[in-house]
């Protein structure tokens, strides 16, 4: 009887599970993760129940697929990789010659130069640039041509 | 018979898709060699137990922890030493709608910046219109990069000469590019870019 009011009583919570496996260094995201919804009576003591607790930290035990995520598992915090990329933006590589925080990929035609994506975002020094999505397609056509990142020039006509 | 009370109600009931498993019964080390004592078992929800976990105690006594695991967690093929991990199909909702390979490939600078999980382009741009030998996914950082491409594209993106890299970013999804080697069913493709659009929409 006590046990079905039990049931009855029961709150459901939501366990954090890990989506694939987690090597060691790995930071933390929302989408590494998988939630689990469960009665919380008998949950083993330290699981993770709230994902914005964990993501931004370090694994610093490997995780492997369907295990609960747990505290002891994780270090602190790190900055993911990924967020060096602009939200919405793809990276590829590209020649990079300026040194301008306001830049676009150009390409040079017989005609002289074009835009192939305005407002890129200069990533890594080495030649990385973050182009918007909808400018991937023609930022990746021009990937065998003369294409490279400039200052950007407001008057400079775009790449048909 | 107040105490026989409370002691039903502190008991978990258990329910009909729970499982017992036997579990770390403290903090275990790594190097740690498995004795009962070690041990105690737990009932989970079916959803909490790994599907690699070694849930029968006498199949964890003996053996050796490779990794350190955290008390009452259901201990996995992958923390044992030499201990087989089981092949396990994914659920059939996680199931690709493709055959998968993985490609070890060196991805240069752009390494440090990938993580598991993480979605890449490797286009070929050495002759005619740069095409995309393959998306992946990845599955291992690290000098080379493991990532899981469909099967039929594993051939040509192992053996490309340099191709350049996508990463993609936070909130944006694939682009539509060609591919070098189309996928064999038009159905499949379809089915993998409505799970990455499925992914990014809030």
């Amino acid at each position: 009887m006590m046990w079905l009011l039990g049931l009855a009583l029961a709150q459901d919570v939501t366990v954090q599970t890990a989506r694939i496996d987690l090597p060691e260094g790995h930071v933390l995201r929302a989408r590494d993760l998988s939630s689990v919804s469960v009665a919380e009576r008998g949950l083993p003591m330290g699981t993770v129940t709230d994902a914005t607790t964990v993501v931004g930290r370090t694994v610093k035990v490997p995780l492997f697929a369907g295990e609960m995520v747990r505290g002891e598992y994780l270090g602190p915090p790190q900055t993911v990789p990924e967020s060096l990329i602009p939200e919405g933006h793809w990276l590829l590589p590209a020649e990079v010659r300026t040194q301008s925080d306001e830049t676009d990929l150009v390409k040079l035609l017989p005609g002289g130069f074009c835009v192939v994506a305005r407002g890129v975002t200069v990533v890594l020094e080495s030649g990385w640039v973050a182009v918007p999505f909808a400018r991937v397609p023609a930022a990746v056509a021009s990937l065998r041509s003369d294409a490279s990142v400039r200052r950007a020039d407001p008057g400079m006509r775009d790449c048909r | 018979m107040l105490s026989l009370i409370a002691g039903l109600w502190l008991a978990p009931p258990a329910l009909a898709d729970d499982v017992t498993v036997a579990v770390a019964r403290m903090p275990l080390p790594a190097g740690k060699k498995l004795d009962w004592d070690d041990l105690s078992t737990i009932k989970l929800p079916d959803a909490l137990v790994p599907p690699t976990a070694v849930v029968l105690g006498a199949d964890l006594v003996g053996k050796t922890l490779a990794l350190p695991v955290a008390v009452q967690s259901p201990i996995v093929a992958q923390r044992l030493v030499g201990v087989e991990v089981p092949v396990v199909a994914p659920p059939v909702d996680a199931m690709p709608a493709v055959a998968e390979v993985e490609v070890a490939r060196e991805m240069g600078v752009v390494a440090a910046l990938v993580q598991a999980g993480d979605t890449v382009g490797f286009v070929r741009t050495d002759k005619g219109t740069p095409c995309v030998l393959a998306w992946a996914e990845v599955v291992k950082r690290g000098s080379p990069v493991t990532v899981r491409v469909p099967a039929v594209h594993g051939p040509d993106l192992a053996s490309a000469h340099e191709p350049a890299v996508l990463l993609k970013g936070p909130d944006t999804h694939r682009p539509d590019l060609p591919l070098c080697t189309p996928l064999p069913l038009p159905d499949a493709v379809d089915a993998v870019d409505a799970a990455e659009r499925k992914e990014v929409s809030p």
